[in-house]
C-alpha cells in the first residue's frame, strides 16, 4: 500500500482544476449555439416569417424554455461528474420543466401550416450529434458518478440546442407538428442517449 | 486541513498529496472495509487492493475536487462508486445505505494527531467509550457487528460512537 502512495507522488505534476460546471455549460451552450444557428441558417435557410415571429410572445418564450432546457440540462450533466457535489431539486428539475414549458406553448395552437413531418426530426438529430459529442467528451474529462441520470441530461442538452436551431428554420405553426417533431424527440434523445451513452461515461 | 493540502497537491506539492493520500488510506481502509463486509466479503486483503483502486481513481481525478468544498465528501463519493462499481463486475449487491458508515468512518481528527496525543486523549476517555471506538475505527467492524459484541443496541452504539467523536474533537482542539 505504501508503494502505491509512493508512486502516486513521484514525479507530481499540478493539474489544472476543473471549472465550475455552471461555467462550463454556459461555454458550452455559447459555442453550441454559435455553431449550430449559423450553420442552420445559412445551410437550410431561415424560415420566412423569422422577423415576424421574433415579435411574438409565445415564440420568444418557447426559445426561452430551450435555451434554459439545453443549459440547465448541460449544467446538471457536468455537476453529476464533480464528486462530492449537491445535486438539487432545482438542479435535476429545471431541465425537464423547461422542456415541458417548451412543448406547451408548442401545443397552444397557432394556424395550421405546411408541416416538414420526419424531416424536421432528422435534422434536429443530425445537428444535435455535435454538441452531444462535445458535452460528452467535456463530461467524461471529470468523473461521472451518476452515468445514466448524466447521459440523459446530455441527451436532453443536445436534443434542446439542436431544436432551438431548428426553430429558426421549420416554418411550421402546426402546433400537432411542432409537438410531435420538434419536442419529442428530445423527450427521446435523453432517453436513448441515457441509455446508450452511460457505460462509455463510466471510468 | 485537508482542503488546504490538496489545493497544494493540485499545484505539485508531492509532499502535501502524500499526507493526503496517507490520509485517505486510513480513512478508505476502514470504509473499504466495512462496505466490503456488507456485500459479504470478509477477506481483508480484497478491501486493501480496493482501496488502491479507489487511490489510484482519486489521483486520476484529483483535478476535479475544488478546495472551497470539503473533502470527505468528495472522497466518499469516489470510494463509494468504486466499490459499487466492483460490486456491479462481481455481481454482489452493494449495501443500500451508506450514511451512518460515513459517518462513522469519518476521521477523528482534522490533522493527524501524534500516537502519544491519541493515546493521551483516548486514555481519559470511559472504557465503554474506548471500546467501541477500538471495534468501529480500528477494527472496522460494521455497526451490527460492533453492537453485538459490545452487547448494545445499533442506535445506542451509533449514539456513542458519535458522542465519543465530538468529545474527541473537542479535547484535541482544546489541545491543539
Amino acid at each position: 500500500m505504501r508503494d502505491v502512495v509512493e508512486s502516486l507522488t513521484r514525479d507530481l505534476k499540478p493539474v489544472r482544476r476543473a471549472p465550475p460546471p455552471w461555467l462550463l455549460a454556459g461555454l458550452w451552450a455559447l459555442a453550441s449555439s454559435a455553431l449550430l444557428i449559423p450553420f442552420t441558417l445559412l445551410v437550410f435557410g431561415a424560415r420566412g416569417d423569422l422577423t415576424e415571429m421574433t415579435a411574438r410572445p409565445l415564440f420568444l418564450g418557447a426559445l426561452l424554455c430551450l435555451f434554459l432546457t439545453f443549459f440547465s440540462a448541460a449544467r446538471l450533466g457536468l455537476v453529476l461528474a464533480i464528486p462530492g457535489r449537491r445535486v438539487g431539486v432545482l438542479d435535476r428539475g429545471l431541465p425537464y420543466v423547461s422542456l415541458v414549458g417548451f412543448t406547451v406553448l408548442l401545443a397552444i395552437p397557432h394556424e395550421t401550416h405546411a408541416a416538414h413531418g420526419l424531416n424536421c426530426t432528422l435534422t434536429l438529430v443530425a445537428l444535435s450529434v455535435l454538441p452531444g459529442i462535445l458535452l460528452a467528451w467535456l463530461a467524461r474529462r471529470f468523473a461521472v458518478i451518476a452515468p445514466g441520470n448524466a447521459a440523459s441530461a446530455i441527451g436532453i442538452a443536445m436534443g434542446a440546442v439542436a431544436a432551438l436551431a431548428l426553430s429558426l428554420h421549420c416554418p411550421s405553426r402546426d402546433a400537432s407538428h411542432l409537438v410531435v417533431f420538434h419536442a419529442l424527440p428530445v423527450f427521446a434523445l435523453g432517453v436513448v442517449v441515457g441509455l446508450g451513452l452511460r457505460r462509455w461515461l463510466r471510468w | 486541513m485537508t482542503n488546504t493540502l490538496m489545493q497544494r497537491a493540485q499545484a505539485g506539492d508531492a509532499e502535501a498529496y502524500r499526507l493526503v493520500l496517507e490520509t485517505a488510506r486510513a480513512i478508505l481502509t476502514v470504509y473499504a472495509r466495512r462496505f466490503l463486509l456488507r456485500m459479504g466479503i470478509t477477506d481483508r486483503a480484497e478491501a486493501e487492493d480496493r482501496v488502491q483502486e479507489i487511490l489510484l481513481a482519486l489521483h486520476e481525478k484529483r483535478h476535479t475536487y475544488d478546495p472551497s468544498q470539503p473533502f470527505e465528501p468528495w472522497l466518499f463519493t469516489i470510494a463509494r462508486y468504486k466499490l459499487i462499481d466492483y460490486g456491479r463486475r462481481t455481481k454482489r449487491r452493494p449495501p443500500s445505505t451508506e450514511l451512518d458508515e460515513e459517518a462513522l468512518a469519518a476521521p477523528v481528527f482534522e490533522e493527524p494527531a501524534s500516537h502519544s496525543d491519541l493515546e493521551k486523549l483516548l486514555a481519559d476517555l470511559p472504557e465503554r467509550s474506548r471500546e467501541v471506538l477500538r471495534l468501529v475505527k480500528l477494527e472496522g467492524l460494521s455497526v451490527a457487528e460492533a453492537a453485538a459484541r459490545a452487547q448494545m443496541s445499533e442506535s445506542a452504539l451509533k449514539v456513542l460512537v458519535h458522542r465519543t467523536l465530538k468529545q474527541l474533537r473537542k479535547k484535541s482542539s482544546e489541545a491543539t
